[in-house]
């Protein structure tokens, strides 16, 4: 009888509904999976450059291997995180927010572990902090953020070895961030902050950042 | 998931499942589509509404002449709606080459739609059997004995239609409309397979007159003339029938714009039913039990993707918008290889393997109905007809459904 066609129709709908989202948490299941095996060696190259530190400080090994080694991990949780940022820009079945969460607490360190640097060393590079609101919809915001990401994207390329980037959500409920967000005084979002003195929360130009820059020698 | 992906979701699974159906109720009946029960000759009465028809009424009535079927029992009545144009002229020389078999009812005044002047060959048509058909359209030479038999076999039958296809292709928009119309007809007859006729259309349709009189003949306040009877002759405890062998070819609009308006005015006279019997939803039977609910989720779902599209759409191009100006006032890269999203995710898979579903849907259909050699159905004129032509439907609704609530609507 045709009219049973409706039922069925329906429990095959359900059926092929329910394997494409098992599917799918099977595949992001992966994807999420390679992000994690990734976070772990990051969190490793992390902690070993922290022992870099302490063994340079130690031993008094140059500042030079030590900067070095602070720019190649600064880079690569750059690249990594904004390639999460991608991925869960575009929708999907699962939550990457304890995976920012991770990234977020890294970069921190990094922070931490640049400023300590520089004290150390006096070394000639400029910490470039920028914080940016993760869960915000506002279309201002959103349409700063993309411009803000770009700038600074371009503000690395044009000065790789002189610009540590440290991008951080400042709206992940960390703690760490929240006490660094409010030591250095920042209300307005997105911010650019280089070397802790100076605050861009308005439309800076590529070339106005790179004029503070130069200004800024290093501090 | 946020609810824009959650609503993007439950999109997917509705399509998946009104194309499922589709396909289970074919399967078990794919062998028995083209057939019809015999039907036996008895007089029939054919109305034709009329209304500046003169470039195609000699060729609709020439059809009429060569139908297969025993032509004294074929009484042709053609009301003219008030024309402007010599279609009364061509009505005069078929009425003497024909004096005994066609008669010509002028109307006082025009009025605006093809209802009235159909009620009044209805009440002037001399015999039970009534076949309505437009003056743009010709039925193959068989449509009218393939379709009586669906009269003769149940008295609940109350009309019947046939597959409605579209006639010429000179255009673009016509050659979409070939394929849609082959897809109408076939999905038509799979909703008769489970008694859910819900129209029956303008070009070439069968009633028996005892019944549209019983519910009171076409009403002539609604656009859609043609779904509003079915609708109210199911509620009076009537039914429709599709014969899909029996074949009708009408003219299609040939350019966008007059497209645009008969689509609007369908869309109108589909919101006027839905209002109209909206005490019906839910109830037992076809009508509430299935039609009117499916009627009413296209529109919601239609007005409501519509909204969430614009919606995502404007906010991605504000977004655009201000990131640009930034950049270029900045002296930021406009675009760089990362902006482009190389991350398929769950929603997009789903979205490609609905598209191919609705893909094979059409090539299937368009077999069953024998056009898929045609010309018109190119691989490129299917695909724009699934990715465009389809997609600019819940456009049409909302500019429905403004008109409709303002009150400012005609035929």
């Amino acid at each position: 009888m045709s009219k049973h066609a409706f039922w069925r129709a329906f429990i095959f709908t359900v059926s092929i509904f329910g394997i494409g989202l098992m599917l799918g948490f099977f595949l992001e299941g992966v994807q999420s999976d390679n992000i994690y095996s990734r976070i772990i060696i990051t969190e490793l190259n992390l902690l070993d450059d922290q022992l870099t530190q302490e063994v340079i400080q130690d031993y008094n090994v140059s500042c030079v291997s030590s900067r070095n080694s602070l720019f190649d991990f600064a880079d690569r949780i750059y690249f990594e995180a904004a390639e999460i940022e991608e991925i869960d820009s575009t929708g999907r079945l699962g939550d990457l927010t304890v995976l920012h969460k991770r990234y977020d607490l890294l970069r921190t360190l990094l922070l931490k572990e640049a400023r300590n640097l520089k004290k150390r060393c006096g070394e000639d590079f400029h910490i470039v902090n920028y914080f940016y609101l993760y869960n915000s919809n506002d279309i201002e915001i959103k349409a700063k953020q993309n411009y803000f990401s770009k700038l600074l994207f371009d503000l690395k390329e044009n000065n790789p070895e002189t610009v540590l980037l440290v991008p951080i959500a400042a709206d992940t409920d960390l703690s760490s961030v929240e006490i660094l967000v409010n030591a250095l005084d920042i209300r307005t979002y997105p911010s650019i902050v280089i070397n802790d003195l100076i605050v861009f929360t308005e439309i800076p130009t590529l070339s106005e950042l790179e004029e503070k820059l130069s200004l800024e020698k290093f501090a | 998931m946020n609810f824009i992906e959650f609503v993007f979701y439950a999109y997917i699974f509705v399509a998946l499942y009104m194309t499922s159906l589709l396909i289970f109720i074919w399967f078990p009946n794919r062998k028995k589509l083209f057939e019809h029960p015999l039907g036996k000759p008895v007089p029939v009465s054919i109305v034709m509404p009329c209304y500046n028809d003169s470039a195609t009424i000699g060729e609709a009535i020439d059809s009429l002449m060569h139908l297969k079927y025993p032509q004294e029992m074929i009484e042709i009545i053609i009301v003219d709606d008030k024309s402007q144009d010599n279609s009364v002229k061509i009505v005069e020389k078929y009425i003497k080459q024909y004096p005994n078999k066609i008669k010509l009812i002028m109307n006082a005044k025009n009025s605006g739609g093809a209802a009235e002047p159909t009620n009044i060959g209805i009440k002037a048509a001399k015999y039970n059997f009534i076949a309505v058909t437009d003056a743009d359209s010709m039925p193959e030479p068989d449509a009218l004995i393939k379709m009586i038999g669906f009269l003769q076999q149940e008295n609940k039958v109350a009309a019947v239609t046939c597959a409605v296809m579209a006639r010429g292709s000179k255009t673009f928009m016509q050659k979409i409309q070939v394929i849609e119309y082959s897809i109408i007809a076939w999905n038509r007859k799979l909703l008769d397979c489970v008694g859910a006729v819900y129209v029956t259309p303008g070009p070439f349709a069968l009633y028996r007159k005892s019944a549209l009189l019983d519910v009171g003949l076409f009403d002539t306040k609604n656009l859609t003339q043609d779904i509003e009877i079915v609708w109210r002759l199911r509620s009076k405890g009537y039914t429709a029938r599709m014969c899909l062998d029996a074949r009708v070819y009408s003219e299609t609009p040939q350019k966008f714009k007059q497209w645009w308006k008969q689509r609007v005015r369908w869309n109108i006279g589909g919101t006027q039913c839905l209002v109209k019997y909206k005490k019906f939803i839910f109830r037992s039977g076809m009508l509430g039990g299935f039609i009117l609910p499916f009627f009413s989720l296209s529109l919601f779902l239609g007005l409501f993707g519509l909204g969430i599209f614009i919606y995502l759409f404007a906010k991605r191009i504000i977004i655009k918008y201000l990131a640009t100006k930034y950049a270029i006032s900045g002296g930021a890269t406009l675009l760089r290889f990362q902006d482009l999203s190389i991350h398929p995710t769950v929603l997009n898979f789903f979205g490609i393997a609905l598209f191919l579903w609705g893909f094979i849907f059409t090539l299937i259909g368009l077999g069953i109905m024998n056009m898929r050699k045609s010309p018109e159905a190119k691989i490129l004129n299917i695909l724009f007809y699934l990715l465009i032509y389809l997609a600019i439907y819940p456009f049409i609704m909302i500019t429905a459904l403004y008109k409709y609530l303002r009150g400012n609507y005609s035929w």
